[in-house]
């Protein structure tokens, strides 16, 4: 295996030599990386920028590459707060297409089918769902998760229209959203609020302008569907295990929690 | 509507700012192979084309390309050549004889049979017939197949390392034994890029019949190292026929329209700030599961099939997840540019009680393989379409378990074995020989490797030349051998 030569050879030697001399603490190590000017710069590029340094090897600009197979799935839950923190124990069953295993198996063995989990198990973070190494979990996969085959240095990071579907109608995202919006609009604020607020929790910044307007026709333009019965808000809001909140109006829940669905699908929700 | 998507992604500066980014970027970046600018097609999938409505670019072939697609009809658990393709009448004159060992020539046994005392021979109980121009052998079990004979290239003379399954799927399909390579449709999607640009390249359709099933893994369409835009998208015969395509409950088409023009135009805005490339190609991802959301209901939806049709395919393929209805099903995908559609059927390792085992088996796949050839000859489609047959290795002269005079089971056998191949360019013939003891190739043997790069070059790729850089070294299907084999391409 080779790799290419270091890009900053007299920054690696230093690193190396204060790792040494600092206890090899591999902690201390990410926690200066991470802290750095260089690792804290914005990500935004210009022209120039790009084309002097496409791949950012010379760090001109902060990292920005889309997150893990597993980070997404933690990024789903913990916005929404359906995230279940606990440490440890087996691994867990979440949401899955159905008759998967059933398909691909001999039919023969424990896992010829597959037996969904349910309550707790079903939010745990992305590293604790179970791999069947003949039938990787596909939410996984898609995002190039590795299945396991070989070890991998690096995983590729790629842009795939299955990607775009797993966002769009995974009911892992969707009943995110539900649950989300569930909870902003228990707290009886106004539309404007309850925008920012979901906006906020996903993409970790305020809405600018433009996109505050963006937020709203659409929010607007579905809560005037649902209150039509043009669209069914309970329909819509049957997503996922989790309780249901008959406490908010229900046309405003399903607006708000599609709308939420939509901040998902950015771009920017699922890169760093 | 389209209009806000389609100002925010066809106005000419975005693109081209994205594809002189993205093109520079996948040239340099990526394998010296041709490959890399048919990665490029597909992940925007109108880099070469003039008009948003034309096929995706294609083509880079190295040289004309006798097949433009391939349906690859696998069975899975090694059918039996002994009692389907390879007659061979010493067996029966010998059957329950203790198989000589000049014949055997320490070939190793699977763990199974190894320590059997014996090894008695086992005739085949089935009728078997010649046919055809070429008066190819063909068993009672396989009357449909032996109808279209004369389109079929047969050759008798496979063989492979590998005597397990698990080794011998991953070397059929990915070129070597090991895992976590690219796929040969994976292969062929990185270097020929898809036809239809809202379908998937590389198609995955399963069925089980009711014999000794050993699985299938989603390595076996595995995008390897390459891209995962290559990677198989295996279809089911469930609700959502490719996972997640489905709009959740209550979300219809002009719904998800309106949030895709929403967020497009959230995502523009990112890109306004960011200025990374990956935005633009996210868009067009988006834009690309919308059209699949509508390319492929349209495709499985069979209801507008002609009574003919199904006739020919058999009553089955009406039935979603059997072996006939997804071959009525890679016709379609087929036809409408999906460059590699795999199936995989289940149930051939017929250890023990084969000679029952084998009728349901091919009952269960006779009558569609042989639909398929005739479907597509009738659209004057075989001619570009490259239809393969056949499993992962061949099953033992002697009999594994014990042997009757009307049943017997048979072991792994890696050293010979039947596959058929059928236009796109392949020359009908029977091709290749084993012993009289069905134990041993005679002449011109054909590895799996060879098997790869001749299907490459039907496809009008050099086997050689279609490579990856990967750590440290250009990997590619054939690995590091294999050869055309010429006889067969007409």
């Amino acid at each position: 295996m080779q790799g290419d030569l270091p890009s900053h050879p007299g920054l690696l030697d230093w690193l190396a030599v204060d790792f040494m001399e600092h206890g090899w603490d591999i902690k201390r190590l990410v926690k200066q990386m991470v802290m750095s000017a260089t690792y804290r710069q914005s990500a935004k590029t210009t022209k120039e920028k790009l084309s002097i340094d496409p791949e950012n090897v010379y760090l001109s600009r902060g990292p920005r590459f889309r997150l893990p197979a597993e980070f997404v799935r933690d990024l789903v839950l913990s916005s929404s707060g359906l995230l279940v923190r606990t440490i440890g124990g087996p691994s867990v069953k979440p949401y899955q297409p159905k008759g998967l295993w059933e398909q691909a198996t001999s039919g023969r063995g424990v896992l010829a089918t597959y037996k969904q989990d349910h309550g707790d198990s079903l939010y745990r973070r992305g590293m604790y769902t179970f791999i069947k190494l003949t039938v990787p979990p596909p939410s996984m996969g898609i995002f190039d998760a590795s299945n396991r085959d070989q070890c991998e240095v690096k995983r590729l990071k790629t842009n795939t229209p299955l990607q775009a579907l797993i966002m769009m109608n995974d009911p892992t995202v969707l009943e995110a959203s539900r649950v989300m919006a569930q909870k902003i609009l228990e707290e009886k604020k106004d539309e404007d609020y309850n925008l920012t607020k979901a906006f906020r929790q996903i993409i970790c910044r305020k809405p600018d302008d433009k996109e505050m307007s963006i937020l709203k026709s659409y929010y607007d333009e579905e809560l005037q569907l649902f209150n039509q019965n043009k669209l069914s808000a309970d329909t819509t809001l049957q997503q996922g295990e989790h309780a249901q909140d008959d406490k908010p109006d229900k046309s405003s829940t399903a607006a708000l929690m599609k709308t939420i669905e939509m901040v998902y699908n950015m771009d920017e929700a699922i890169t760093k | 509507m389209y209009l806000v998507a389609q100002k925010i992604i066809m106005e000419k500066e975005i693109l081209e700012k994205g594809l002189n980014m993205n093109r520079r970027r996948f040239l340099s970046r990526l394998s010296l192979g041709i490959g890399s600018v048919a990665l490029g097609s597909l992940l925007i999938p109108d880099l070469f084309s003039k008009k948003d409505d034309e096929a995706v670019l294609t083509g880079l072939a190295q040289f004309a390309p006798k097949a433009k697609r391939i349906i690859y009809l696998f069975q899975n658990g090694a059918p039996s050549q002994l009692d389907l393709f390879d007659y061979k009448p010493l067996l029966q004159k010998m059957h329950g004889e203790d198989l000589p060992a000049s014949i055997r020539q320490g070939q190793r046994l699977t763990g199974m049979t190894a320590d059997q005392k014996k090894f008695p021979l086992a005739g085949t109980v089935f009728q078997f017939n010649q046919y055809g121009q070429a008066k190819a052998y063909i068993s009672e079990l396989l009357p449909y197949t032996a109808g279209v004979v004369d389109d079929l290239c047969i050759i008798k003379s496979l063989f492979t390392e590998a005597i397990n399954h698990d080794p011998a799927l991953t070397f059929f399909q990915t070129g070597a034994q090991v895992g976590n390579r690219p796929s040969m449709g994976s292969w062929l999607s990185y270097g020929l890029g898809s036809e239809n640009k809202n379908l998937p390249a590389f198609c995955v359709l399963l069925s089980k019949g009711k014999g000794n099933g050993q699985g299938v893994y989603a390595k076996l369409w595995t995008n390897g190292f390459l891209d995962s835009i290559h990677q198989g998208v295996q279809f089911s015969s469930g609700e959502n026929p490719v996972l997640y395509l489905n709009n959740p409950a209550g979300m219809d088409k002009a719904d998800r329209r309106r949030m895709l023009d929403k967020l497009a135009e959230l995502n523009e805005a990112e890109y306004k700030a960011f200025g990374d490339p990956e935005i633009n190609a996210k868009i067009q991802q988006y834009e690309m599961a919308y059209r699949m959301q509508t390319a492929v209901p349209e495709i499985t939806d069979m209801s507008k099939e002609p009574e003919s049709i199904i006739k020919l395919y058999g009553p089955d393929c009406l039935v979603p997840g059997t072996f006939a209805a997804n071959c009525l099903l890679a016709r379609k995908l087929s036809e409408n540019g999906v460059r590699f559609v795999q199936l995989y059927h289940q149930g051939w390792d017929g250890h023990n009680n084969l000679p029952e085992e084998i009728k349901g088996q091919c009952k269960d796949v006779d009558q569609a393989s042989a639909a398929l050839i005739t479907d597509l000859k009738q659209r004057g489609l075989l001619d570009e379409t490259l239809v393969l047959w056949g499993g992962e290795f061949g099953r033992t002269n002697y009999c594994q378990g014990l042997l009757t005079k009307d049943n017997y089971g048979r072991d792994h056998h890696p050293r010979c074995f039947t596959v058929w191949m059928a236009g796109g360019g392949v020359k009908p013939c029977v091709y290749g020989e084993t012993d009289d003891f069905g134990y041993n190739i005679t002449r011109n043997p054909v590895h799996v490797h060879d098997f790869h790069a001749t299907i490459l070059a039907l496809m009008g790729i050099d086997h050689e030349k279609l490579t990856f850089r990967h750590l440290g070294r250009r990997y590619r299907l054939t690995d590091v051998s294999g050869q055309v084999v010429k006889e067969i391409m007409a």
